[in-house]
């Protein structure tokens, strides 16, 4: 018999990992299959019905099978490591993410003292992937996906960051924990909805700029598929194919996630009598339902131009981001 | 750098090139050429574009047609006249009433067969409501290809609405036979006019509805606005027709003025572009000519439901076409994708001695490179979508 | 001035127009939904359908009129006179069967479905069936057999149409030519040659309503059996 007690922090790190990492390929299932609900629905149609019975719920499942099984396909000239490698990468930058999700108060990976910090860093791994593998597949689609990725990612960075910082500055803290602590008892206590407005304007900035960062419509120009087939992962196929759409599944709940903890209130109610109902639920319902709102927007809009995005970043976000900053700021000072 | 290297240039060097490529250097210099199509989701169909990119922005623009090329011309000439109508549908197999009425008004100026009131006004009605048909899947695969995709799936469904009609009229759903020589297949089903009326009704919202989604969205007019402008020296130098050319601001529309098959009995007014949100002839100048056309063929198809007469729709239906006066006859119609113009020459026999047929879309297609050089890619895709091809009536 | 009202004036309009469109597919998303779940609903056809072709083989003619309206030349039909032996039995419509078909073949894969031969046929044997799930999974399986003679009846049908036909030339062309001979005495060469044309004019029309329109070289023992009789009996004749 081995002593536990050395290793328990490592035992529950790593069943707390892989718990996550379930998570989230469940969550990407459910959402793949919500996704086109949401599409279905709102085109008039019904989406999937058959797999599974109930309104075909088990279609993810299938898909996942059929893409595990397909055959692995590499082009001839691509350079095969990088081209392996990419998409484990981008997986990576979007699972990091989760370390700081708080689930509730004491349901985190990890309580950094940088928790908002350490999110908007690893998120922008995932543009090294795209990169990677946009350039592994020697394919000129891909590459043009690849670098417009590259430009948009870094571009939205920074109003993304930017509001950000606003409830970060009300709360004094970069610690996931305590900014929800901070919006405990009742919806008017969330961030959203202090200073107003421009709390507001920053959750919306913070949410359509996230929309960019994840290369969701309308800033779905990396992987627009009327203009360059499938972006950066044109070539890809089966589960490799796969990857890349787990980990975009996963940027969604990450970035919408964020916007939960630091705009939300996390995993508090919105009304204080009903805390009975658990954190995570509430945590995970606000997720899903900016997740689904994401949805929406895909299925309604069309997609920017590539000189429109930037505009849109540089000359409205930017500017709104920073003249908020400067006002919440004026506003923390006066009031102490 | 002196050595040959292994550049893979997807067409083949010019020898010049072949030269300059042995002495190491790269003769298109920043320039990538960039093959579009045919196999590319917004090439609609199988048009290849070859282009030469700086970055994304586009310097060099070829068309390459005829993949799709189905020898109509050539086979019109071995089928007897009757049996060519099949084949002229399947041209634009997207308004393929529109397409035979062409070829048959062309048969019957070459006969001199007067077709009654009742066969002109159905020939009419099903005309307009292809119109309908086909300007949404323009309209819808415009959108498509801009990154909406729902508008596609609304559009698509009015379609539906009047393929069901289509259907029920004349049996098929897109390749209808119907329009014959010197009459029509059928008579119209009992209550069919009411369905008609019906769909008039169900269709009125829709086009607000759309706008609201779609036509007046912001990021949509800025994706579409002065972009792709095409002046109308250009359009008339290609030769652009139908809802291409009004768009540039030109007012010309085969049914109002040169009337065929009883057009001048009906009250509408073609569309013209006037650069609402940009430049006159720019993409959303072609998007929005297209959604008021839509308007407009709905008052002409209100207008033929309401006057319909009696009559006998096979009455001039010729009992044997073995013998056809020798002759040639030009006529052309105004097709949803510009005018289809039909050159028939006769030798006497039962057979066509020439068909030609001169399509919108075949001189759309010559017109992208003149209108959107020193664009984006992205701007290329929604050229290519404005100008609504179909490669079918294109390579024919 | 006009640039910063541009500027707010562009903001305004985009919040405004996305959250109309978003209005809408919000609506449409509690709208009721199109979809026919397609094997276990089915839509009805209107009766024009043009659906799978049929042909009701019992009561075709033989006429050929379909064949010759297909523009795309699919129909292939072989017919045999009907002799007593036989036993042809009537036609629907009571009137005794002509010509025995023999075999009646479309290629369905190349059928463009336009619906000119059900429109030619004279006796509505060709048809739409309002089905149209006709999937195969080989190419031969989309070409349908309709009539239901065996290929050695059909071959024996077919030679005795020949020998028949043969012997009808045969006498046509006696007849010509002792028509001819009676006609004209004092000439005896020179007229030969007429009666030799003679004797081909009469057994031009049959052989071409017995075998016309079989573009597929399946048989190419009846084409031989059409010709060398006729040759033969010309060249006696010559
Ligand atoms: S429906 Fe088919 S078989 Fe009949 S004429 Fe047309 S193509 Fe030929
Ligand atoms: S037209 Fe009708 S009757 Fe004549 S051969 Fe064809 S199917 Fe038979």
């Amino acid at each position: 018999m081995i002593a536990l007690e050395p290793y328990l922090d490592l035992i529950i790190s790593v069943v707390y990992v892989v718990g996550i990492v379930l998570f989230l390929s469940l969550f990407a299932l459910f959402a793949t299959w919500l996704e086109r609900k949401v599409a279905g629905h709102i085109q008039d149609r019904l989406g999937p019905m058959e797999t599974g019975g109930w309104h075909g719920w088990l279609q993810p499942i299938a898909d996942a099978i059929k893409l595990l099984i397909k055959e692995d396909i590499i082009p001839a000239a691509a350079d095969k490591k990088l081209f392996k490698l990419a998409p484990y990468l981008v997986f990576i930058g979007s699972l990091a993410g989760f370390a700081v999700l708080p689930f509730a108060a004491n349901l985190i990976g990890s309580d950094l003292n940088i928790g908002v910090y350490y999110v908007i860093a690893v998120t922008s791994l995932v543009v090294i992937g795209i990169l990677m593998a946009g350039w592994a597949s020697n394919n000129k689609w891909s590459m043009y996906g690849a670098m417009r990725s590259a430009a948009q990612m870094i571009s939205y960075e920074i109003p993304v960051a930017l509001s950000l910082l606003i409830p970060v500055m009300m709360a004094g803290t970069m610690s996931m924990v305590e900014i929800v602590d901070n919006q405990a008892g009742g919806f008017w206590n969330w961030y959203v909805f202090r200073t107003m407005p421009f709390s507001l304007i920053a959750f919306v900035i913070y949410f359509w700029a996230s929309l960019a960062e994840v290369n969701r419509a309308p800033f779905d120009l990396p992987e627009a598929e009327s203009e360059l087939v499938a972006g950066y992962f044109t070539e890809y196929s089966g589960i490799r194919w796969a990857m890349f759409f787990l980990a975009e599944y996963g940027d969604m709940f990450v970035v919408s996630a964020i916007a939960a903890t630091v705009f939300l209130g996390g995993w508090y109610a919105p009304f204080p009598f009903l805390d009975i109902i658990p954190g995570p639920i509430w945590f995970i319902g606000k997720t899903a339902f900016l997740v689904f709102v994401q949805m929406w927007l895909r299925w309604t809009l069309p997609r920017l131009r590539v000189d429109q995005l930037m505009y849109v970043c540089w000359k409205i976000f930017l500017p709104f981001s920073f003249a908020n900053l400067l006002l919440v700021g004026l506003w923390v000072v006066l009031k102490g | 750098m002196s050595e040959t290297k292994e550049i893979h240039i997807p067409l083949g060097p010019s020898p010049e090139k072949w030269d300059l490529l042995s002495k190491g250097i790269d003769p298109f210099g920043d320039q990538m050429i960039l093959q579009m199509g045919p196999q590319h989701p917004a090439t609609h169909g199988v048009l290849r574009l070859e282009l030469k990119t700086d970055g994304e922005v586009v310097t060099k623009i070829t068309p390459y047609i005829g993949y799709l090329h189905r020898c109509f011309e050539k086979v019109a000439e071995s089928v007897t006249y009757p049996q060519v109508i099949p084949y002229t549908e399947r041209m634009d197999y997207l308004a393929g009433m529109n397409m035979a009425l062409s070829y048959v008004l062309a048969v019957e100026k070459l006969r001199e067969i007067e077709v009654n009131d009742r066969v002109e006004t159905l020939r009419v009605l099903v005309c307009e409501l292809n119109r309908i048909a086909s300007h949404c899947v323009a309209i819808g695969t415009f959108a498509l290809d801009i990154g909406a995709w729902t508008p596609l799936l609304y559009l698509f469904q009015v379609r539906e609405h009047i393929l069901d009609l289509l259907e029920e009229l004349s049996g098929a759903r897109m390749l209808f036979n119907y329009i014959r020589i010197g009459g029509l297949a059928h008579d119209i089903p009992t209550g069919w006019i009411d369905k008609v009326r019906e769909f008039c009704t169900y269709m009125d919202p829709k086009i607000p509805e759309l706008n609201g989604l779609l036509s007046y969205n912001k990021i949509y007019i800025e994706r579409l606005a002065h972009v792709g402008v095409m002046s109308q020296d250009v359009a008339l130098q290609y030769g652009i027709t139908g809802p291409n050319l009004r768009a540039t601001g030109f007012d010309y529309d085969m049914r109002r003025d040169a009337p065929y098959s009883g057009y001048e009995k009906y009250d509408f007014q073609p569309q013209i572009g006037a650069g609402e949100q940009g430049t006159p002839g720019d993409c959303w100048d072609r998007y929005i000519v297209r959604v008021r056309e839509m308007e407009e063929s709905l008052k002409i198809i209100r207008q033929a439901c309401d006057r319909m007469p009696e009559g006998d729709v096979k009455e001039t239906i010729p009992k044997s076409l073995r013998k056809m006066p020798e002759g040639e006859v030009y006529v052309t119609t105004e097709a949803p994708r510009g005018e289809l113009g039909i050159y028939l020459v006769s030798d006497g026999t039962d057979k066509p001695y020439r068909v030609k047929a001169r399509s919108g879309a075949y001189c759309s297609v010559a017109a992208v490179p003149a209108i959107s050089l020193g664009g984006l890619i992205a701007d290329l895709v929604a050229i290519v979508a404005s100008i609504d091809i179909v490669l079918g009536e294109v390579d024919r | 001035m006009n640039a910063t009202y541009k500027y707010f004036r562009d903001i305004y309009l985009g919040v405004t127009t996305v959250s109309l469109g978003m209005w809408i597919t919000f609506r449409h998303f509690f709208m009721p939904t199109i979809t026919v779940q397609y094997p276990r609903e089915k839509l009805i056809y209107p009766p024009r359908a043009r659906t799978e072709l049929r042909n009701a083989i019992e009561s075709c003619n033989g006429c050929l009129q379909c064949a010759r309206a297909c523009p795309v030349e699919i129909i292939h039909i072989e017919t045999a006179k009907a002799q007593d032996e036989d036993n042809a039995g009537n036609m629907p419509d009571g009137k005794p069967r002509k010509l025995l078909v023999l075999t009646f073949d479309v290629e369905m894969s190349k059928c463009v479905h336009c619906g000119l031969c059900v429109e030619v046929c004279p006796t509505e044997s060709m048809h739409w069936n309002n089905e149209h799930e006709h999937v195969t999974f080989t190419r031969e399986e989309l070409m349908r057999h309709w009539a239901t003679y065996p290929p050695e009846e059909v071959r024996r049908l077919q030679e005795r149409d020949e020998i028949l036909k043969a012997e009808k030339a045969k006498q046509a062309a006696e007849a010509a030519a002792k028509k001819a001979a009676a006609g004209d005495q004092p000439a005896p060469k020179p007229v030969s040659k007429p009666a030799a044309d003679g004797a081909e004019k009469p057994a031009q029309p049959s052989a071409a309503a017995a075998t016309p329109a079989i573009e597929k070289p399946a048989k190419p023992e009846s084409g031989d059996g059409t010709d060398s009789p006729q040759k033969e009996n010309g060249k006696e004749k010559a």
